[in-house]
């Protein structure tokens, strides 16, 4: 426990406050104001005796890393190229690039690209990716290269053998990334040869291309389906009124209600025009002639035309077997039949202009920059590394310097 | 100059030695601590208790206001959790950088004891008030999230990990400032406004992810932005995107220790009291 010093003490502990903290480590003994109340310091064992003459920390914590980095950096490692492909995704009605009005750049602004643009990033990085590669460009065997050094191959000792595993070593191999502004997206692959770089790229992006085509398939058969549905819900409604029409001739026993009238009427006024011919005749017979014998006949005839006509026009008007309370029935029928038949039309129409919208939503993807084959290795970055690897441990070599001597001179 | 690197990479004194100065160092610094607090605070009303009440104040006013003026962002983090994490994760900062400033100055009556050493002062500080924010925070968030008006932490270890990172860079970001604001003598007056300026830069008022993609790259230079995020992303819900680079703050710690603790070393040996 700290105890609050004497005054008569101060002066002492002033005194020895007075020499500056970090030269008391260099003395081989210390000379320490001994005030009452302080604890005794501790033996003070100068590190010249040490093992590596206080050389030793520096030596672990800074000597030993660098040389181990320096063997794996120049040594060991295996030279890692990288391929870059750039590419956009777009539909043929897109605007492309957003435009500057677009661009807010406030604290609530969020400017986005084409949604549909993120579907292949996402997919490059995906284990149906992996797959597709393993199958189709050998990937197995593009990651086991012998020139592969022991850290940085596929398989490794410190990843599972399975291929999630490999789907992991994958991710790391392989980035997709891209620019918000420009939509344009950007692959990396690393492999260890340039070769090897540049085809797996390229598979890539063949890849992704089987992918929009199978997006843009799907979603024209979808808008294509609907379309078809209505079709043929109208074509068979179209069939099922005919039914309908068909069988209420044949129950009501005429083809055409209205020709069958007309052709009923026409009966009617020729029959009447010929009474009124025969009426004429047999009042000219009885003026002229009124004990004729064919008068007797003609108005037999009259009287069977009269019948006749009385017969006819209650078949047309009549009550019970009419035509006419026939044909309203039939025209409800013929009237639903046109309106089918229009509804049939406009859903082909529809259909044709359905397809013509699918294919206006089309996905296509274009590569702006191929796949290069580059002719220098990218990894690993091997003086930038050491430098980092030396700043670093310099860094927590200081630090564990400056506490522990801190410590030490608590002790004095 | 061979004489200055070897005497740099030479360590003296004996491991014995320095367990036995660090078993007197953490008694030190816990007087120190314990010191602090009651200097602050004196023994009325909560006493002690003041550092825990003190955040709490600050975090609920600003929390009431915010939410009073409506300033949700986005309908999936609430604004008393946003309010809350933000709030006490910049008080902690500014906190360890305010009272850095001029420490030894303000303090030297307490160097005039041998086992006091500057940086105890500094230690004593930076934990007590990592530990007094944590607590504030704590808290304050333990009825919230009962209640329902702040979502459970699902990951409380990367919220903690956040924190203590700021803790750590706080800290040695204060001994810089110590240094700086000992030996330039109006340094302390371009601090505080200095602080304020940059506090967009430590992610405060928005979380990453709801900036355009070019202000979320210039943002993530700040190592002060990779703590927030981990701090709010464990206790926001999982759907919320949160972007960090864990060890790109730990690399900047590293540094500014590293280059904290030799320029400590060398205010002390310079400064007159």
């Amino acid at each position: 426990m700290t105890k609050l010093v004497e005054p008569s003490q101060v002066r002492e502990i002033a005194l020895e406050l007075a020499t500056p903290a970090g030269t008391l480590a260099h003395r081989s003994s210390v000379d320490v104001v001994k005030a009452p109340g302080v604890m005794p310091p501790a033996r003070a064992d100068t590190a010249r005796t040490s093992r590596f003459g206080g050389y030793g920390l520096f030596i672990a914590m800074v000597v030993a890393p660098c040389m181990l980095a320096a063997l794996y950096l120049f040594v060991i490692a295996s030279d890692r190229f990288e391929s870059e492909v750039k590419f956009v995704v777009r539909t043929v009605g897109d605007p492309g690039a957003m435009d500057s009005a677009n661009l807010s750049v406030g604290l609530h602004g969020v400017s986005r690209t084409h949604d549909d643009a993120y579907v292949v990033n996402d997919y490059v990085v995906s284990r149906d990716a992996l797959s597709w590669l393993i199958e189709h460009e050998n990937l197995r065997d593009v990651f086991a290269r012998p020139q592969a050094d022991f850290l940085n191959r596929y398989p490794n000792p410190y990843t599972s053998d399975n291929l999630e595993g490999f789907y992991r070593y994958f991710k790391r191999m392989v980035t997709s990334e891209i620019d918000d502004t420009t939509g344009i997206s950007t692959i990396k692959v690393v492999a260890f040869s340039a070769d090897d770089a540049q085809r797996i790229a390229r598979g890539l992006v063949h890849s992704s291309e089987g992918l929009v085509n199978r997006l843009n398939q799907r979603s024209e058969a979808d808008a294509v389906a609907v379309a078809d549905n209505d079709l043929a819900r109208a074509k068979s409604k179209v069939a099922e009124i005919e039914a309908k029409l068909n069988q209420y001739r044949t129950s009501a026993g005429f083809v055409d209600a209205q020709s069958e009238n007309r052709a009923a009427l026409k009966t009617v006024t020729d029959l009447t025009t010929e009474l009124a011919r025969l009426e004429a005749t047999l009042n000219q017979q009885r003026l002229l002639m009124p004990d004729s014998p064919s008068i007797r006949s003609q108005q037999s005839r009259v009287s069977a035309l009269r019948d006749e006509i009385a017969r006819l026009s209650a078949t047309i008007a009549g009550a019970t077997v009419s035509i006419a309370s026939k044909a309203g029935e039939y025209e409800r029928l013929v009237a639903e039949l046109s309106i089918a038949q229009k509804g049939w039309e406009s859903a082909e129409a529809y259909k044709a202009s359905a397809r013509r919208a699918a294919e206006k939503k089309h996905l296509y993807l274009q590569v702006v920059v191929e796949a290069n084959a580059p002719d220098q290795y990218s990894f690993p970055r091997k003086k930038l590394d050491f430098f980092l690897t030396l700043v670093v441990a310099e860094m927590i070599f200081m630090i564990v310097r400056h506490l522990r001597q801190f410590a030490y001179e608590h002790a004095l | 100059m061979i004489r200055v690197l070897s005497e740099h990479c030479r360590v003296s004194g004996s491991w014995g030695a320095v367990f036995v100065g660090l078993r007197r160092q953490a008694q030190v610094i816990g007087a120190l601590m314990l010191r602090s607090a009651m200097a602050r605070h004196g023994h009325e009303n909560l006493g002690f208790f003041w550092i825990v009440g003190e955040p709490i104040f600050l975090t609920a006013g600003v929390m009431a206001m915010w939410s009073a003026t409506g300033q949700g962002h986005g309908g999936e983090v609430g604004v008393i959790p946003f309010a809350l994490t933000g709030y006490t994760y910049i008080t902690l900062w500014r906190h360890l950088v305010g009272r850095a400033t001029r420490a030894l100055t303000y303090n030297a009556s307490l160097l005039y004891l041998t086992p006091v050493k500057p940086l105890d002062i500094l230690i004593s500080n930076a934990i007590l008030e990592i530990f007094a924010e944590l607590s504030a925070f704590t808290v304050v968030y333990i009825p919230l999230a009962l209640v329902g008006l702040a979502p459970v932490a699902h990951d409380p270890l990367l919220s903690l990990t956040g924190y203590f990172l700021l803790g750590w860079f706080g800290f040695a970001f204060s001994l810089i400032i110590l240094g700086i604001s000992e030996l330039a003598e109006s340094s302390d007056k371009f601090i505080q406004p200095i602080m304020y300026i940059t506090l967009p830069l430590t992610g405060l008022f928005s979380m990453v992810d709801w900036l355009p993609s070019k202000a979320q790259d210039i943002l993530m230079w700040s190592p002060l932005v990779s703590g927030i995020e981990m701090f709010r992303g464990g206790i926001f819900s999982p759907d919320v995107p949160i972007h960090y680079d864990a060890w790109y703050m730990v690399t900047w710690c590293l540094a500014l220790t590293a280059i904290g603790l030799p320029f400590c070393e060398y205010v002390q040996r310079r400064i007159q009291v």
